[in-house]
């Protein structure tokens, strides 16, 4: 581990940005370090994931028939915030693709849904014309139909992207500056100052109070061991290293999302450049 | 016309009926892991254990399990405006 603080400094001076990838929960979660950066690197990356990453979700429902106890707006809004599983590369932003907005197999796409009561209609009861694109938790009720109800419903699923609407957002992005934690004063730490951590961040080695190295990462900076033991113990927060965490909603994995945000990136600061020229 | 009291009365019917797809505050989609806390907790299990085992972390998801009651079946018995 580098110490706090100090930067790594480059041939050309500057300071180099570095990245470590802390864990990985499935497909769901990512955490990682980033390094030598700033809070606006930091949060410019947070806005584009959460803006500019498209995903796809339903966006238009032709409601044929619907006796069920919800009303149409409520059965729609419903449609909508399900995540479907997205498939970037076979799909268009209905915006750029070559229809012009007409609508086409290459940036819509069309789901049915149609089920008699008694019963409870799942997500599962999806019929997509693209086997690829469909409701991620199929076990997801969507109403539940008593005798002699119906539902019959068609719906167009398109890309889009976070800023219009939150259905599109593909996941959860959130970060806090990395704490730099110090015992200053050994002798002073009782057995009360290591209790007083809720991550037990502090564990005693050989008699000797230490910090342990990988559990210094979940310390929330929470201030609660600088209280116990007055003084003996200095608390920090770094203004370069950030602990990011990435919870995919299940779209796109966490990594696509990280990698689509920084192609955004890319992309318009490319337009930036073309517009200066 | 819909008097106020009555407006208010049908906004909270709506979202108590059934359980939500999103949670309201962070957008995690919440709703496919209902049937099985419902079926956990109708068993005698402790709601704590399951939350954390269904891997609801954050209390805003953990409040719309909470708070949440299924009130679709009485509401299916009247008309519908
Ligand atoms: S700030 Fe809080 S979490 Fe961090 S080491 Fe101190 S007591 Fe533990
Ligand atoms: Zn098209
Ligand atoms: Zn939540």
């Amino acid at each position: 581990m580098m110490d706090a603080g100090k930067k790594v400094v480059n041939v050309a001076g500057e300071s180099k940005m570095e990245v470590r990838l802390l864990d990985k929960i499935k497909d769901e979660k990512m955490y990682f370090l980033l390094k030598n950066s700033d809070v606006f690197f930091a949060n410019t990356l947070r806005r584009l994931m959460i803006e500019e990453v498209p995903v796809m979700a339903i966006e238009t429902v032709e409601i044929r028939e619907n006796s069920s106890a919800l009303y149409d707006e409520i059965l729609a809004h419903r449609f909508g915030l399900l995540p479907l599983k997205t498939d970037l590369k076979s799909y268009n932003m209905p915006q750029e693709c070559t229809c012009k907005q007409e609508g086409c197999a290459k940036c819509t796409l069309k789901l049915t849904l149609s089920a008699k009561g008694p019963g409870m209609v799942y997500a599962s009861g999806f019929k997509s014309k693209d086997p690829k694109v469909k409701p991620i938790f199929p076990k997801t009720p969507i109403v539940e139909l008593f005798k002699d109800q119906e539902i019959k419903i068609e719906a167009t699923a398109v890309l889009g992207k976070g800023k219009d609407h939150a259905k599109f957002c593909p996941g959860l992005f959130f970060y806090k500056n990395r704490p730099i934690i110090e015992i200053v004063k050994k002798d002073q730490i009782t057995q009360q100052c290591i209790d007083s951590c809720p991550k037990k961040v502090f564990v005693l080695k050989n008699k000797k109070p230490e910090i342990d190295k990988d559990k210094v990462l979940k310390c929330d900076l929470c201030n609660a061991c600088v209280e116990a033991c007055k003084g003996a113990i200095k608390l920090e927060s770094s203004n370069s290293d950030f602990i990011i965490t990435i919870e995919s909603f299940g779209q796109l994995s966490p990594k696509d999302i990280v990698i689509k945000a920084a192609e955004a990136l890319d992309n318009k600061l490319k337009e930036f450049g073309n517009l200066l020229k | 016309m819909v008097r106020q009291g009555q407006k208010f009365r049908r906004v909270i019917g709506d979202y108590k009926m059934i359980i939500p797809i999103r949670c309201f505050s962070c957008g995690k989609p919440i709703a496919h892991l209902w049937e099985d806390y419902e079926k956990r907790v109708g068993k005698g299990e402790d709601r704590k254990k399951v939350l954390d085992d269904i891997g609801l972390e954050r209390y805003c998801c953990r409040a719309v399990f909470l708070g949440h009651v299924d009130l679709l079946k009485d509401a299916a018995k009247f008309k519908k405006f």
